[in-house]
């Protein structure tokens, strides 16, 4: 570890840099679900993290708000908020910052919100803990940041509990509640995963609009690829605990560099799959964090690997307009 | 073979799923230290015969109301018996008693509840209702007015303490039940062409088994509690029959002669009672992940 | 990476089932659902409000092929394959499995159809019993209808089986949380071949695990549909799987089937606003463009039935007199399957009108 680190760019909100999280296992060797994940963002863009369960997305998520599970520590690295180191400052400090500076928007609004209170007491709850707002003030910001999200009749509806909404509903609900505090960054983490399939589209654009209107970074976690690339600017891949491929959604979908990338892609099962032939499924499944392989994560699975693979992790090149973490990225020739 | 199915994750493929929770269950100090406990009292109390350092009916004029010593670690009693062989014979009868009326009442109890689970009409609300009346009566009174009615016999009194445990019993089985019976595990079964009796004892109870367990050691350490109680009354085990609460009583009843008298047999329950339900509560946090 | 094209690996399929009198053939129908309903009484036994969970759904399942029922939550689509299986009691109608009417056997029969047909739920935990290991999972049926007595048979049947669904021998004594989502998957798969049913029903089957994982299983059943003449009531919410796995379509909406026909015909020319509502939500593949999205106004949560056609409050059309008293029934299109619309029509058909409906 260099003794100063470098600065981060001036107009770089949130700047994380080889981040670990380690998670202690009784009588064994702590396992380390992410190893070493950097990335920045900026107001108004949309970054996206994309992998499947294992990859250590959702852990990344839950360590920028310091949300860990007990046994889950930030064993390294840096998670720079205007460059405040996060990884670093006080329970306290950190309560401040969570819901003020960082919210985040869950996959199950049903179990984010509290059933027994109302919607008006939750956002009016939540912009009194961050903001010295008499409570009138308080309830009127929630009314409108209510009708910022699309919900119909906000003055009417604000006092009603959250069974009384529709799953659509209460996603914009919770995405109000997170909101409400104009924060930097937004997380989402899988968002629309517990919704409908007509529905999803409409809150994706709502984020969307959200995001634009209001400058805000926002980091999308998922496990849709094509949602991935056709709502954010750039993503990352994830694959057992570390990036293996970023770039813009486009260029990763279109002509992705990493093998990973490009297995997931071809078994997706698209609208436009050919019927009747077989899918190209990627054999076996993604490594379990304390059976990690040696070298490249992704080398057995991987219809390029060769021996160096198993060998040594590789480093990160540049591949065309993205960056992988591959010996032998995928020489794409157009989609 | 096309697909390339990768190893199991590496834990150690169990034999059994005792034994698994017999270590996860073992690992935990206070766990580890209320098993042993436990194992210590039923192994010296049912082996009384083999572990009492006298016979229960030696008598040792020369000591009355001894304090203890190297003869006698709990002194003796009125009658010079050996205060450490009345409780541990004392005990076995506690300790059969509690395993009788606890065996009365799991067995009455998940029979009933079970039942009240499976016929979920107007015959499954009768039974919880007349378990709800049953439950609103507090123990100790409720058992004083069967021993009232009754009588003090052994079979009555394991009956009796049996009834005052059933009804909570047959209601935790039921929602146990109830629970397992809107699991996809239970609908697979159902698709598979499986007959009532054999999804209830074959899919259905082995779930159900960690949460009864439980419920019966916890059962276990309110038997013996309440058995004591009617006893120091005088409404529980008569004498010449000894147990820890006659023990007791008779320890209250000389307690300016002696104070070991009627310290060591509160002791010992007290020991029985919260080795017993820590054993329970964590046995149901070991079998049952999901609920700790 | 792709697989080898052979598929799954050689096995012997052993004959388990009875000889039938009359085999149905490739192509005839196996199961027909008539006018099959499912009402939920809702409150106590003085309210009444009801829930039409399924609501006079007909539905025909030819021998080898495979129909899909798409829908989101609160179509009634899993209220439906339970009702195919005879794990719920209809309020109306039937269904007749082989000729034989479901509801109507005797406990016997009942016994001896349940072998017939099976089921692969969507949560790959829940559906195995957690106390049990693979092997005693995969043989219960076989030890539930008295196959195989001896321990061996099983044991081996077991192995077969195993194998059959691209797991190894070693799994079969291994328990449920021990495994990945996708192996339970293979191992609720195995259970339900066990019996060599005719009818499998794969209820969101795919839905609970990761993308490529969900790949390999559809391998795996389009695989086992070929080598054992399976017929697959194939239910998702997926309509670019459901696509890619079934022959036929249907997509329920609140009860009904809004929208039925042979795959291609309806995906050549959908018909019903749904439909297309469904189909604009999938996000475009590389090189596509984002479809012209058909915003479905969102209906405010509720138990009770809309009046008319249950889809008017989220229609773009739905403002319409006739929308709002009268529910359409299924009619033949002139492209080849029915629908249950007022004004059905294309995609951009649509987009143009719903721009001029009055707000």
């Amino acid at each position: 570890m260099t003794a100063t680190l470098p600065e981060t760019a001036t107009d770089v909100v949130l700047d994380v840099r080889d981040l670990v999280v380690e998670i202690a296992v009784p009588r064994r060797e702590p396992i380390r679900p992410v190893r070493g994940v950097s990335f920045e963002v900026r107001p108004g863009s949309r970054l996206g993290i994309v992998g499947e369960s294992g990859s250590g997305k959702s852990l990344t998520a839950l360590s920028l708000m310091r949300l860990l599970p007990p046994r889950a520590r930030i064993a390294g690295g840096h998670v720079l908020l205007r460059g405040r180191d996060l990884a670093q400052v006080s329970e306290r400090e950190m309560a401040r910052v969570r819901g003020g500076q960082i919210s985040t928007v869950y996959q199950d609004p049903m179990s984010s919100l509290n059933p027994l209170m109302t919607v008006g007491q939750q956002i009016t709850e939540t912009i009194a803990a961050h903001e010295d707002v008499g409570r009138r003030e308080a309830r009127g910001r929630a009314i409108e940041v209510l009708g910022d999200v699309g919900l119909p009749q906000p003055e009417r509806r604000i006092d009603d509990h959250p069974h009384q909404f529709s799953g659509g509903m209460r996603q914009r609900v919770m995405i109000a509640m997170a909101i409400c505090t104009s924060p930097d960054i937004l997380i989402a983490d899988e968002p629309t995963t517990a919704l409908d399939v007509t529905t999803q589209a409409r809150i994706m654009e709502l984020l969307g609009r959200i995001v634009d209107e209001r400058r805000m970074g926002m980091i999308l976690i998922t496990h849709d690829l094509g949602l991935a690339s056709s709502f954010c600017d750039d993503i990352h891949v994830m694959y057992a605990g570390r990036i293996v491929e970023s770039g813009s959604g486009d260029a990763v979908l279109r002509t992705p560099a990493h093998p990973y990338s490009e297995a997931l892609l071809d078994s997706i099962c698209g609208l436009d799959r050919d019927v009747d032939r077989p899918i190209a499924a990627i054999s076996g499944q993604p490594p379990l964090p304390h059976q990690l392989p040696s070298g490249c994560p992704f080398h057995p699975r991987c219809a390029y690997a060769k021996e160096i693979c198993a060998a040594q992790p590789p480093p990160a090149v540049v591949v065309r307009k993205q960056v992988a973490e591959c010996y032998f990225p995928v020489a794409g020739s157009g989609a | 073979m096309s697909t390339v199915v990768p190893s199991l994750p590496a834990e150690p493929t169990q034999a059994a799923q005792s034994d698994f929770v017999i270590r996860r269950l073992l690992r935990r100090p206070t766990a580890a230290v209320a098993a042993l406990a436990v194992a210590l009292l039923v192994a010296v109390t049912l082996g009384a015969p083999l572990f009492a350092p006298y016979a229960p009916t030696t008598l040792d004029f020369e000591h009355l109301f001894a304090p203890p010593s190297r003869e006698h670690l709990f002194g003796t009693d009125e009658l010079g018996r050996d205060l450490l062989t009345r409780v541990l014979y004392g005990g076995r009868t506690s300790m059969l008693l509690a395993f009788a009326a606890t065996a009365f009442a799991m067995t009455v109890g998940v029979a009933w509840g079970f039942t009240a689970a499976l016929r979920e009409g107007w015959i499954g609300e009768i039974l919880m209702r007349v378990a709800d009346t049953l439950m609103a009566m507090p123990a100790i009174l409720l058992g004083l007015v069967l021993v009232a009615a009754f009588g003090t016999s052994t079979l009555n009194m394991i009956i009796i303490l049996g009834i005052l445990f059933t009804p909570a019993t047959a209601r935790i089985a039921r929602s146990t039940l109830l629970a397992e019976l809107r699991s996809e595990y239970y609908l697979a079964a159902v698709s598979v062409g499986a007959s009532g009796r054999r999804i209830v004892s074959r899919e259905l109870l082995p779930n159900a088994l960690p949460v009864l367990v439980s419920r019966a050691t916890l059962v276990l350490a309110e038997v013996i509690f309440v058995e004591a109680s009617l006893s120091f009354v005088g409404l529980g085990i008569q004498p010449p029959e000894t147990s820890w609460g006659t023990l007791l009583q008779q320890g209250y009843a000389n307690l300016y002669s002696s104070y070991t008298y009627a310290i060591f047999p509160g002791i010992v329950i007290l020991v029985a009672v919260l080795a017993l339900n820590t054993l329970g509560h964590n046995l149901q946090k070991v079998l049952d992940p999901s609920r700790a | 990476m792709l697989l080898p094209s052979g598929g799954v690996g050689r096995v012997s399929a052993t004959d388990l089932t009875a000889a039938r009198a009359e085999p149905i053939h490739e192509g005839e129908p196996l199961v027909v659902v008539d006018h099959l309903s499912r009402h939920f009484r809702l409150g106590g036994p003085r309210t009444r409000r009801v829930v039409k969970a399924v609501d006079d759904v007909s539905l025909v399942l030819n021998r080898g092929e495979t129909v899909g029922l798409v829908g989101e939550s609160g179509s009634g689509k899993s209220t439906l394959a339970r009702l195919l299986l005879r794990l719920d009691e209809p309020t109306s109608g039937g269904v007749h499995f082989e000729s034989i009417d479901l509801f109507g056997v005797s406990a016997r029969e009942l016994r001896r159809l349940r072998r017939e047909m099976q089921i692969v739920f969507q949560d790959p935990y829940a559906s195995l019993n957690k106390r049990k290991t693979v092997e005693q999972i995969v043989s219960f049926p076989l030890v539930v209808h008295e196959r195989m007595r001896s321990r061996k048979e099983r044991s081996a049947r077991v192995t077969e089986l195993l194998e059959l669904v691209g797991l190894r021998p070693e799994h079969a004594s291994a328990y449920p949380r021990q495994l990945s989502g996708g192996q339970c998957q293979r191992v609720s798969i195995a259970r339900a071949l066990a019996l060599n049913p005719k009818l499998v029903v794969l209820d969101e089957a795919v839905s609970a695990v990761d993308v490529s994982i969900q790949a390999q299983i559809l391998n795996l059943l389009r695989g086992l549909q070929d080598r054992l003449d399976l017929t697959y009531l194939f239910v998702t919410h997926d309509l670019a799987v459901v696509r890619y796995m079934a022959d036929t379509i249907a997509v329920m909406y609140l009860g009904r089937i809004v929208e039925s026909g042979p795959r291609d015909a309806l995906f050549a020319s959908p018909q019903h606003p749904y439909t297309h509502a469904l189909l604009a939500s999938i996000p475009p593949a590389p090189g596509e463009a984002q479809r012209e999205q058909i915003v479905l106004r969102e209906a405010p949560a509720s138990n009770t039935l809309p009046s008319g056609c249950r889809f008017h409050p989220r229609c773009p059309l739905g403002q319409r007199e006739l929308c709002r008293t009268v529910d359409p029934p299924l009619q033949a299109t002139a492209a080849g399957h029915t629908v249950a619309c007022h004004f059905p029509q294309s995609a951009e058909s649509l987009l143009a009108e719903a721009a001029r409906e009055p707000k």
